[in-house]
């Protein structure tokens, strides 16, 4: 089934993803945010917080969000 | 539908034709320009206060270039990274998409204003605090006729607690109303490109919410003031001077400079000559070999001071028999006057 992954994390990006049918939210973010923790990612299925073993659907839109990002400095 | 829904309906259009038009201009990869205009700037300066020999002046530079480079490495990276991410020009969001965002919003920020006459969303995050810092609420407001542009939204501080020494830096990344999204940069861009105006805002609210100790406008260790070693008091950055001998920081007014070799010193590091009263840091002022008085290089002969050598001077024009009792004092420090037996 395909849904639409959107990675906030990085280079940031939307994209549609062919995921096998049973797939849950955690195993997601185990194949698509290696050496991470998804307590520091903000974890949204159709705009909302979801819980881990949610299983995911045909059309969903997953994103990944990561609750610190680090700004910096430009100046002039 | 109520009246909410429908503005949001009618604005979400407007806003998937501006992505329209502004997806045709825009070009594939965001080079970065500014932190590269950025290090070019400081190469200039530092080149400019070296010919001037501010070395002072020219070793802060060198610190702010450092953190420019990392910058600028950080985000050719992330260019690289845009390279080798899966091409999502086709992602860019339908008048639907927008407008489950703008609906969502509601559910991520307490306030959410839109105003179609003047093109902008705005969202109020709730208050920012930063290492027991406290900086407010923060609006965020997006044009969306802008959307296109470099910088198409501000961050306003809605209860300013800004730096001591900066009134314009509301935040440790935030300044004159804009935000330096630093790793956020690239996947900010992505996203009002696409028009996920849900992510843009959220991510803005994470940036807010998190410190970069290395790469502030001003370091919450410095935001409010910085005090004093020697009087206590808290001043500004721009207000302090740091003991080249010892590196505490201290006020201007507490930084005194050493008549020979010019550095700027603590109170702690530098005394007066007692003989011509002018200050000298410890490395510069000797100690006299008779009284242990602090004397400079110049009110030194041999090691003694004036009072000591006239002292020394008097004892040997005494005659042989004549002894000078042992409890008697041989001189005054200062006053180069000498107690001589009648």
């Amino acid at each position: 089934m395909r849904i639409l992954l959107i990675n906030n994390d990085g280079g940031g990006f939307a994209d549609y993803l062919d995921v096998e049918e049973g797939t849950t939210v955690e195993k997601l973010f185990e194949q698509q945010i290696h050496s991470a923790r998804s307590e520091d990612y903000l974890i949204r299925v159709n705009r909302q917080p979801v819980t881990a073993d949610q299983v995911l659907r045909e059309g969903d839109r997953v994103s990944f969000t990561p609750t610190k990002i680090e700004g910096a400095v430009f100046r002039l | 539908m109520n009246k909410h829904h429908r503005l949001a309906l009618r604005v979400s259009v407007a806003i998937n034709g501006v992505l329209s038009g502004a997806a045709r201009s825009m070009m594939g990869v965001d080079l970065p320009k500014v932190a590269w205009d950025r290090c070019r700037h400081l190469t200039r300066q530092i080149q400019k206060t070296s010919r001037h020999g501010w070395h002072r002046a020219a070793r802060q530079l060198q610190d702010q270039f450092r953190c420019a480079l990392t910058d600028l490495r950080r985000q050719t990276d992330q260019v690289a990274g845009q390279l080798d991410a899966p091409d999502s020009s086709h992602a860019t969001a339908t008048p639907h998409d927008i407008y489950r965002d703008l609906i969502t919003l509601h559910d991520e920020f307490d306030q959410v204003d839109i105003c179609p006459r003047k093109h902008t969303i705005s969202v109020v995050t709730g208050p920012i605090v930063l290492e027991n810092i406290a900086l407010g609420p923060f609006e965020v407001k997006l044009n969306w006729e802008e959307l296109g542009q470099y910088q198409a939204y501000s961050v306003v501080a809605l209860d300013p607690n800004p730096a001591v020494s900066s009134s314009d830096t509301t935040h440790p990344h935030v300044q004159d109303g804009s935000l330096c999204e630093g790793e956020g940069r690239v996947p900010i861009r992505h996203a009002l490109r696409q028009g996920r105006l849900l992510d843009f805002f959220v991510m803005v609210r994470q940036i807010l919410q998190t410190y970069n100790s290395s790469s502030a406008y001003v370091s919450l260790d410095e935001w409010q003031g910085i005090e004093c070693h020697d009087c206590g008091r808290l001043v500004a950055a721009d207000d302090r001077d740091t003991c080249e001998l010892c590196e505490v920081d201290i006020c201007n007014d507490c930084s005194t400079g050493c008549r020979a070799c010019d550095r700027r010193c603590c109170g702690e590091c530098i005394d007066s000559c007692s003989g011509c009263e002018e200050y000298f840091c410890s490395q510069c002022l000797g100690h006299c070999a008779g009284c242990q008085q602090p004397f400079c290089e110049e009110c030194l002969t041999d090691e003694k001071c004036p009072a000591c050598h006239e002292a020394e001077n008097s004892e040997n024009d005494f005659p042989e028999d004549e002894t000078v009792p042992a409890d008697t004092p041989v001189h005054t420090v200062r006053l180069g006057q000498t107690t001589v037996p009648a």
